[in-house]
């Protein structure tokens, strides 16, 4: 059945040369307006039989590359690895010990579903799903802020709208910045028809299209006019400055007249130097016509096409390095490096081919990554510890193959977010004087800080629905009207953001990644002190004084795991060198800065 | 005293020894050097970076009674043929020491990307996350000291790409706080750090035997760097303290915009102590209203600061082995807009090189009478970053392997300006 799906791919690709609009025709939803439904499958395999055949597909390309996979992860590492891919944080001990604890075979599945469904996951992807359209942090910046279209695509995620719906809103989108995610996202690019037309090209096709704007671009068939008349499809968008005194209220709106003009360059420069400009008409790349009707809603819906490859290839290529580390391919300019036989290549097109199957199903795409034996694989090599620990040059090539193929899992550096939530989550500390609003209607403000967090921490699992506990235990975001998710659920206004700008993660963490700059702040900063104290105290309140009972409530809360044996008792040494509570505080600083933390493996 | 496993990183080079040796007998070395007997000798660069792109005319290509060129006069060099604006009377004594480009060209004039072409030297593009020069010249001629080979003050300047964090930049965004977590929390010292860093290696050494023992070796080398660097004497340099008066004074560093001047004199120090590669940024060149008042305010702060930055590394010994690069983006239109402004020009700017071996005292390229366009010399930014290249003594043929395999040359074709050297 691979052959098939390759050759179709081969299709694809020729279809993209010779520009694939050649595709059939879009039948225009009734109000001519609005996407065109994704086309409902008859019936699509299940997510976990999907996952089966991309086993099938990488079982067959490790044979042929003579590679061992890596042994499964055990539950404890699947467990931690699914809540910070899924929802961006480390697991709450009891979610821990519940998972470990479960007998029932399909729990990981199980877990997929329930993390896919908490408000967590709304938030963390749509931190992941913000950079990915608009290349910057949710924040307040600048005077632009990026909460607004996080607002918007976490509750998009929540819903599970198509991907594709979702980006052709965004293109065909319009009104006040600070009130619509739409809105939101034309004016990150200034609403400027040139760099919306090289922002789609590369945010939702993976393809630099902006370098066709001077000359033809080397790799895609894009040509400059190609470029152009995509560009000339948002030359009717506008900005409205809002005047001071009423508030921002910079607003994007569309004229019903005007085209586009572009610089001429083969025209002389005129008697001021100036260069004499040309009018572009609105086109999609390959077609010969001029875009009639709504040009706007023509692009979105020739974007968002299942006839259109690259926009599921792009999609799959960003939530696979989501999830491994690495691009399925860095770029999908270069169509001629396309190797068919490359596994990556292979990997893209069977995932592309049940994305676009399913109509854009975002939810279903991650549960078929969860759900295979490549992301389920340890990310030791399961060789004697000795073999290992010797570090000889033949392991680490071994463990390059073997990562090249993903046969197994790569150790990567959390995210700032993750870093962030996962402190929370460990230790209860949130770093600043923020109080939940909600706590003060749950409850008395006499309740102590520690218990609060305490609770936040011990919070259980329940199946099928917010993993957190009380909206006070939610550990702060990094804005704080993203806090409650809750508050969006009961239909609060999601662009009711505060006026201030609120970073936390990065105000206490740093923006740099694992630099020399993060690696003091991890060691000496004031938040992850503060955050070590807390810690340990945390491990009294929850397990009395009983030192051994600490350190294992401290495993399971940082590193998600019971210590081993060897490591307890190393731990309890440490522990009374520093005598009471100052040597726990050092056992809580030494698991926080520990590789096995910082890292999602 | 941290664990670290006895395995060897792997290079971005299959085999970066042979590359090293062969960097000696590059043709290309040997043609430009060769012959002459005089060589590069940078070990270090200062990157004055211009933020917002500098009007060229207004700076150092000024074209006395054209209508392009504004209200400023051009002032005489200490050098032949060498004019300024008149705002940089102090770095036109410093003349000799400096070199002159005066026909930068490319085709950029959008500021990110620009930014990132004058920083990595390709344009920026999604195939391959190009590494900044700071990040290329810190990998191939590691720090010596116990201080990070690169440092930026008041800009990120641009990161390091497919090379890998480890070759990022250390930024400093306030001067007078420069580095923070340098001192251990309340309550915390040195025996219970001790304590700390054991139970922190017990740790990792489980989980590298378990998990991936590369990845807790590279962050054990991060976290033994952080503590050298916490612990260092060197650290001092970031502590502008003990400079004289006299010294603050020359460079500008005193008044209502002392940053600059200060950033110029903690990149001085920086040298002195092994950093490789420091870029000073001074920002607000972005001059499409009201271009003359705002240049001559910069040129204001540039001028003392850079004229001293040059004499003093001159004085210490320095010049020679340190090379101080001064540009932006991009120049600016020679048609002064309605706003009394200049907007974005890419056709032609001016970039300034002294030390390292650079021969001051000339003149290279030029532009037409109006500033407008290149008319001798072009020089890309491929051919400038063939030439910084050259200039610490590296091969700007050589090539580098992204991590996807990909090979990769910084300067892409770029040649080098071999006058500068002579």
């Amino acid at each position: 059945m691979f052959r098939r799906i390759l050759s179709a791919s081969g299709v694809w690709l020729c279809l993209a040369n010779a520009g694939w609009s050649a595709a059939p025709e879009q039948a225009p939803s009734p109000a001519g307006s609005g996407p065109s439904p994704p086309s409902a499958p008859a019936i699509l395999p299940a997510p976990a039989q999907v996952a089966a055949q991309l086993d099938a597909l990488l079982g067959d390309v490790w044979a042929k590359a003579e590679i061992a996979p890596a042994p499964r992860a055990d539950d404890a590492t699947f467990l931690r690895r699914a809540w910070l891919d899924l929802a961006g944080e480390i697991p709450p001990v009891d979610a821990v010990r519940a998972f470990l604890n479960d007998p029932e075979p399909a729990k990981r599945a199980r877990l997929v579903d329930t993390l896919l469904a908490s408000d967590e996951f709304g938030d963390h992807w749509g931190r992941v799903l913000t950079n990915w359209t608009i290349e910057r942090r949710d924040r307040l910046e600048d005077g632009y802020d990026g909460r607004v279209l996080h607002a918007y695509l976490r509750g998009a995620l929540q819903a599970n709208r198509p991907y594709s719906t979702v980006v052709y809103e965004l293109i065909t989108g319009d009104g006040v910045k600070d009130r619509s995610g739409p809105a939101n996202f034309l004016l990150r690019y200034d609403a400027s028809a040139p760099v919306l037309a090289g922002a789609v090209g590369r945010q939702f096709l993976g393809l630099s299209l902006q370098c066709a704007q001077c000359h033809n671009h080397p790799f895609a068939k894009w040509t400059e006019d190609d470029f152009w008349g995509l560009a000339a499809c948002f030359g009717r968008l506008h900005v409205l400055e809002g005047a001071a005194d009423v508030g921002p209220l910079t607003a994007v709106y569309e004229t019903r007249r005007g085209e586009l003009e572009r610089p001429d360059m083969k025209a002389e420069l005129d008697e001021d130097g100036e260069r004499p400009t040309k009018r572009v008409a609105p086109r999609l790349p390959g077609e010969k016509t001029v875009v009639a009707g709504d040009r706007r809603e023509a692009l979105a819906r020739w974007l968002t096409s299942a006839d259109n490859p690259y926009f599921a290839r792009n999609a799959v290529n960003h939530v696979w390095s989501q999830f491994f580390g690495q691009r399925l391919a860095n770029s999908l300019d270069n169509l001629d490096a396309f190797q068919e036989s490359d596994h990556r290549v292979q990997v893209m097109e069977f995932l592309s081919r049940d994305f676009t199957a399913s109509g854009c199903d975002l939810k279903r795409l991650l549960r078929v990554v969860t759900l295979s034996q490549a992301y389920q694989l340890a990310s030791g090599s399961g060789a004697a510890p000795k073999a290992v620990a010797t570090g000889d040059a033949d392991a680490g090539a071994a463990r390059q193959a073997r990562l090249k193929y993903f046969a197994i899992f790569p150790v990567r550096p959390l995210s700032v977010d993750q870093l962030y939530q996962s402190i929370v989550r460990g230790t209860g500390h949130i770093g600043h004087d923020e109080t939940p609003a909600e706590e003060d209607e749950t409850d008395p403000s006499s309740e102590p800080p520690l218990a609060i967090a305490a609770q936040a921490v011990h919070s259980a699992e329940r199946p099928g629905g917010k993993m957190a506990g009380p909206a006070a235990m939610e550990p702060p975001k990094s804005g704080k009207a993203e806090r409650g998710a809750t508050e969006l659920n009961q239909a609060d206004d999601p662009y009711d953001m505060p006026a201030e700008y609120t970073d936390w993660s990065v105000d206490l963490l740093g923006e740099q990644g694992l630099t020399i700059q993060r690696t003091l702040t991890l060691l000496n900063g004031a938040y992850v002190h503060e955050a070590t104290q807390a810690g340990a105290k945390l491990a009294v309140a929850m397990r009395g004084r009983w030192r051994p009972a600490q350190i294992e409530w401290l495993f399971l809360a940082t590193l998600s795991r019971q210590p081993t044996a060897e490591e307890k008792r190393e731990m309890l040494r440490i522990q009374s060198e520093g005598k009471g509570q100052r040597g726990m505080e050092d056992v809580v600083w030494a698991l926080l800065n520990s590789t096995e933390f910082n890292t999602n493996h | 005293m941290l664990w670290l496993p006895p395995t060897t990183r792997r290079g971005f080079l299959g085999s970066s020894l042979a590359a090293g040796l062969g960097l000696a007998f590059s043709p290309g070395m040997q043609r430009i050097f060769g012959a002459e007997g005089s060589s590069p000798t940078a070990k270090a660069c200062i990157l004055v970076w211009l933020n917002g792109g500098p009007s060229h005319i207004d700076t150092f290509d000024p074209k006395p009674g054209a209508k392009t060129n504004g209200p400023f006069k051009a002032i005489g060099a200490a050098a032949p043929g060498m004019q300024f604006c008149e705002h940089l009377p102090k770095l036109a004594e410093q003349a000799g020491r400096l070199a002159l480009i005066r026909s930068m060209t490319s085709k950029e004039e959008d500021h990110d990307r620009a930014y990132r072409l004058l920083h990595t030297g390709s344009e920026p593009n999604e195939t391959v996350d190009m590494p900044s020069l700071g990040a290329v010249l810190t990998r191939e001629r590691p720090s010596d000291g116990d201080l990070p080979g690169f440092v930026s003050i008041q800009g990120e300047s641009a990161g390091a790409g497919f090379l890998g964090l480890e070759y990022a930049p250390f930024v400093i965004d306030d001067l007078d706080n420069p580095v923070a977590n340098i001192a251990l929390p309340e309550g915390i010292d040195l025996a219970r750090q001790s304590r700390r860093l054991r139970a922190l290696e017990s740790l990792n050494h489980g989980f590298a035997r378990r998990a991936d023992s590369e990845r807790v070796a590279d962050n054990g080398r991060l976290t033994a760097k952080a503590l050298r660097f916490q612990r260092s004497p060197a650290l001092n340099a970031f502590q502008l303290g003990d400079e004289p008066s006299s010294v603050l004074e020359a460079y500008g560093a005193v008044g209502d915009t002392p940053q600059f001047g200060k950033s110029c004199i903690m990149a001085r120090r920086l040298i002195e102590q092994g950093v490789r590669f420091v870029e000073v940024r001074l920002d607000g060149w972005d001059t499409h209203d009201n271009n003359f008042a705002t240049v001559a305010e910069l040129l204001g702060q540039l001028d003392p600061a850079l004229a001293a930055l040059l004499a003093d590394l001159s004085d210490r010994g320095l010049l020679d082995e340190t090379l101080v690069v001064c540009l932006g983006e991009f120049g600016r239109t020679p048609k002064i807009n309605p706003q009394n402004g200049r907007d974005h020009w890419a056709h032609a700017f001016s970039a300034l090189i002294a030390g390292g071996g650079v021969r001051g005292g000339q003149v290279i390229g030029a532009t037409d009478a109006e500033g407008a366009e290149v008319i001798d010399r072009p020089v890309s930014v491929s051919d400038l970053f063939a030439t910084l290249l050259t200039a610490k003594g590296l091969d700007p043929a050589k090539q580098y392997v992204t991590p996807e395999g990909r090979p990769i040359r910084i300067a892409d074709k770029g040649q080098v300006v071999h006058e500068l050297f002579r």
